[in-house]
């Protein structure tokens, strides 16, 4: 009750710090009252206290006469007609205050008052709306989502008007209580999909969450698959576009990225930019991209096991060619593509960690160790130079990094698998690997819908973006198990 | 259990031949072209290789190929035995050409001289057969070729290519080749390569001095060369089997004053066998075009209204002398190049059982053709007289 050792016992819990700041001030006429302000600086506005809640408290309190200072609802009283704070609460307990406090709310306590009133005040730190770099695009909107969750929720509601916009709030990590909600269109998306992301995300327990990439091993439905069941965005645009084909996204507060399912394989090759730009573009560009995972999966395999096992399947021009470039070489071809693979995984990993000015070093290195070098000294052949530069463009063609990151691991078992069994090894692999995809579910959605289960109709708007107005609905064809006998 | 059973399934695949042979490029030699001859011991055989030269193959050189001989018990042997001066694994998957000497073709059956190339996964079914005439196939394999190819073998399968144009041989594939030794009613021609120069270059290396060209077929009977027709014959086969795809015809026009050259456009063909009082007749149609390619003479007027017509009974008849110099030969030689009997066994095949044995020595020489020959000019040039020097 003593307002001098509940201050003590805030300030002790927290270790004293520089910045939880305390002010004491009294209130009342006759027979003033002392209270004390406490808040974190910089979780807080603190410029905005001495307006909101010193000047009513300290003025405007002339008014009240003892008999009011002194009843026990003066709490109540304060918060309802004198606090000007947008959002108050009473707090009653000890550690509703420290989380209060964490929340970056101002805690207000009254001598001889049990319970405080937390005001909030908390100060964002709004970086500016900017295009997100890992996702451009040629046409289309530059918006991208900030760290600050609220921010970003007002975002997405600015682009879908309707009530039916569902925001549904956790909070998750028992040390960050980092805010994280799950956002889908009720009607739009499907109850089950719903009930089940949400039964997942009340599953997770995490010390600290930074980012929903933290939350998607948990929210996986194969987690040690190398394929992605949740999309990654950073554009407002596209996670609308989720959200209006009955997806359900996930936002955490301080990261910018946006989580949504169900998604499916071939959806990773759509970009946003295909529905902005003029169909027959658009349709090349996804052709592109197809073959862009084909070339970046096997191209380095099938090269192997072409030369190495049916050099036969050559032109006989090719093969002289091949022969040649190949005669100086030490090492077996499974050797050299492995080394050169190897040496361009690296250059592209440096490449992405390393401070801006020493990036430019590694790109006058790097192709020069790649491509020049390599062969002169006569390390490597130079069709295999082109081979593993075409596959590198192949997975630069696929629009989204979680694909891409898919292929990269992928390549090397299939490489080995070539290296011992050559051309039949190759196909084993791509057999299993098909068979893995056709098992694979993203939120209880088949992961290759429309190939498998076929849907003649969704195929052909995964293979042609026509027109507008031609295509029906672009709604994510929920196939989940139970379906199949209700259907 | 079910899963584990299929993949067994798909790991027996691993146990077939050809599927696991992991060859580094450099642990190999492809073979570009190959010579079978005979040896001194009888009945063995000898192989002339022509080994690329991977380094210097790309410019041409004259050591763009190594020519290596070996001789074994039978084909396989003695390629085989090529390893012992080579080392390497010799790669036959891209074989282009196949010369067979003649010498050695008087001696032992071509089917037997084929079996291992035949029985072989690897060499390639698209290789040419090829006879060398007066030769041996060792001789073609030390021949370095025309300068416009890189590696010798070029030379051989661009003229082979290249002959279309004339339509003055008929070069027949491996698989073609041993199919037809295969098929009862059809005998096996294919073009033969003379040599012109004398060899100034050692053993092992190539010598550009001498020439290869390709000229008319090699005609078979049952394995067994039997004779070396001329151009003429060879078109005349050509037009029969339906593949003069171009070509020049040379004739007159009626007043015998100018000689007209024919460019061939295309032709086709069909043959058609005919029981005719329970003998066999076999009715041949050719369909020919043409374009004037030139008109070397005092000139006539090509719009004359009975000119081209004449014209074109004039290239039938080039083209009807052409098929029957052919037909003598082949009844003379007794070898059914045109795979007549082949074509009755399809159509009267109850027939063809009771004429199967004696086809070749009793039916074909005195077998009836009819012969159609439509011919049409379809394009004069550019001009419609030739220029008047004034």
């Amino acid at each position: 009750m003593d307002i001098e050792q509940n201050v003590h016992q805030i300030r002790a819990e927290f270790g004293d710090p520089k910045d939880l700041k305390v002010r004491f001030f009294t209130f009342g006429s006759a027979r003033p009252r002392t209270g004390a302000l406490l808040y974190f600086l910089d979780l807080t506005e603190d410029g905005a206290i001495p307006e909101t809640i010193l000047r009513p408290l300290m003025i405007e309190t002339w008014k009240l006469s003892d008999a009011q200072i002194l009843a026990p609802d003066l709490i109540s009283k304060l918060q309802n007609e004198f606090l000007l704070g947008a959002e108050t609460e009473t707090v009653s307990g000890f550690n509703q205050a420290v989380q209060a406090l964490l929340g970056g709310r101002v805690i207000l306590l009254v001598d001889g008052h049990a319970s405080a009133i937390a005001i909030n005040l908390r100060q964002e730190h709004r970086r500016e709306i900017q295009e997100p770099d890992v996702e451009m695009v040629i046409t289309g909107p530059r918006e991208g989502f900030v760290e600050t969750i609220s921010r970003n929720i007002g975002l997405i509601r600015r682009r879908i008007a309707t009530p039916s916009l569902r925001v549904q709030e956790f909070q998750l990590g028992e040390k960050s209580q980092t805010r994280v909600t799950l956002i889908y269109i009720a009607g739009l998306a499907d109850d089950r999909i719903v009930s089940e992301a949400i039964s997942r995300l009340n599953k997770i327990q995490v010390e600290a969450v930074f980012d929903p990439g933290q939350l998607e091993d948990f929210l996986e439905d194969a987690p040690w698959s190398p394929f992605p069941t949740w999309g990654t965005t950073e554009r407002v645009d596209v996670c609308a576009a989720q959200l209006l084909e009955g997806c359900v996204a996930i936002l955490t507060d301080g990261s910018p990225v946006c989580l949504f399912a169900p998604v499916t394989f071939l959806s990773f090759f759509q970009t946003p930019d295909d529905y902005y730009m003029r169909y027959p573009a658009a349709t090349l560009a996804r052709w592109l991209r197809l073959s862009g995972i084909s070339i970046s999966l096997v191209f380095p395999s099938l090269y192997l096991a072409i030369v190495n096992f049916h050099p036969e399947l050559i032109p006989f021009a090719l093969l002289v060619t091949i022969a040649a470039a190949k005669e100086r070489i030490p090492f077996p071809l499974v050797v050299e593509i492995l080394l050169m693979e190897a040496v361009f995984e690296m250059l592209r990993e440096a490449g992405l960690r390393m401070p801006r000015p020493i990036g430019q070093a590694l790109t006058i290195v790097g192709p020069l160790v790649i491509g020049q070098a390599a062969v002169q000294a006569g390390l490597v052949a130079a069709p295999v130079i082109v081979v593993v530069a075409t596959t590198a463009i192949g997975t630069f063609l696929i629009a989204r990094e979680k694909v891409t990151q898919a292929t990269r691991i992928l390549r090397f078992p299939l490489l080995i698998l070539t290296a011992l069994f050559g051309m039949f090894g190759l196909i084993l692999g791509m057999i299993a690997l098909l068979t893995h995809q056709v098992s694979l579910r993203s939120l209880g959605v088949p992961y290759m819908y429309p190939l498998a289960p076929l849907d003649l109709k969704a195929l052909r708007d995964v293979l042609i973006r026509s027109p507008k107005w031609d295509f029906q609905s672009r709604r994510v064809a929920v196939h989940l198990p139970e379906d199949e006998g209700s259907d | 259990m079910r899963c584990r059973w299929i993949i067994l399934l798909l790991l027996l695949p691993l146990f077939l031949g050809g599927c696991l042979s992991n060859v580094d490029m450099r642990q190999r030699v492809i073979l570009t072209a190959v010579g079978i001859d005979g040896a001194d011991v009888p009945g063995h055989v000898t192989i002339t290789a022509q080994l690329l030269n991977a380094l210097k193959a790309p410019q041409g050189d004259a050591d763009a190929v190594l020519v290596i001989s070996s001789t074994g018990h039978t084909g396989f042997d003695a390629a085989r035995n090529m390893v012992k001066e080579v080392g390497r694994k010799v790669f036959w998957g891209q074989i282009q050409a196949i010369v067979i000497g003649e010498e050695v073709l008087r001696e032992v059956n071509a089917a037997q001289l084929l079996d291992f190339l035949d029985r072989d996964f690897e060499p390639s079914r698209l290789a040419y057969v090829l006879v060398a005439r007066g030769q041996t196939g060792a001789v073609v394999m030390g021949c370095g070729g025309s300068m416009l190819d890189s590696i010798p073998v070029g030379t051989i399968t661009n003229q082979v290519e290249g002959v279309r144009a004339t339509g003055k041989s008929h070069v027949m594939r491996l698989h073609d080749f041993m199919r037809a030794l295969d098929t009862p009613g059809r005998s096996c021609a294919t073009g033969f390569l003379t040599v012109t120069g004398e060899k100034t270059t050692g053993l092992g290396e190539v010598c550009k001095n001498q020439k290869i060209i390709l000229e008319g077929v090699a005609t078979f009977r049952e394995g067994w060369v039997v004779g070396f027709w001329d151009d003429k014959e060879t078109r005349g086969l050509n037009w029969v089997l339906g593949e003069v795809t171009s070509g020049m015809l040379i004739t007159k026009d009626p007043s015998e004053q100018n000689k007209v050259s024919l460019e061939i456009l295309g032709a086709s063909s069909r043959v058609e066998p005919m029981m005719v009082d329970d003998q066999p007749v076999i009715r041949i149609t050719v369909n020919a075009e043409a374009n004037i390619g030139d008109i070397v003479g005092p000139g006539l007027d090509i719009l004359d209204d009975g000119l081209i017509a004449s014209l074109e009974r004039r290239q039938a008849t080039v083209i009807r002398n052409e098929i029957l110099a052919a037909l003598k030969r082949a009844k003379d030689e007794r070898t059914d190049v045109f795979g007549f009997g082949t074509a009755f066994a399809r159509r009267f095949p109850r027939q063809w059982e009771k004429m199967a044995d004696s086809w070749d020595e009793q039916f074909l020489p005195d077998l009836p053709v009819e012969l159609i020959v439509e011919a049409k000019i379809r394009r004069v040039g550019l001009c419609l007289s030739p220029i008047r020097v004034q």
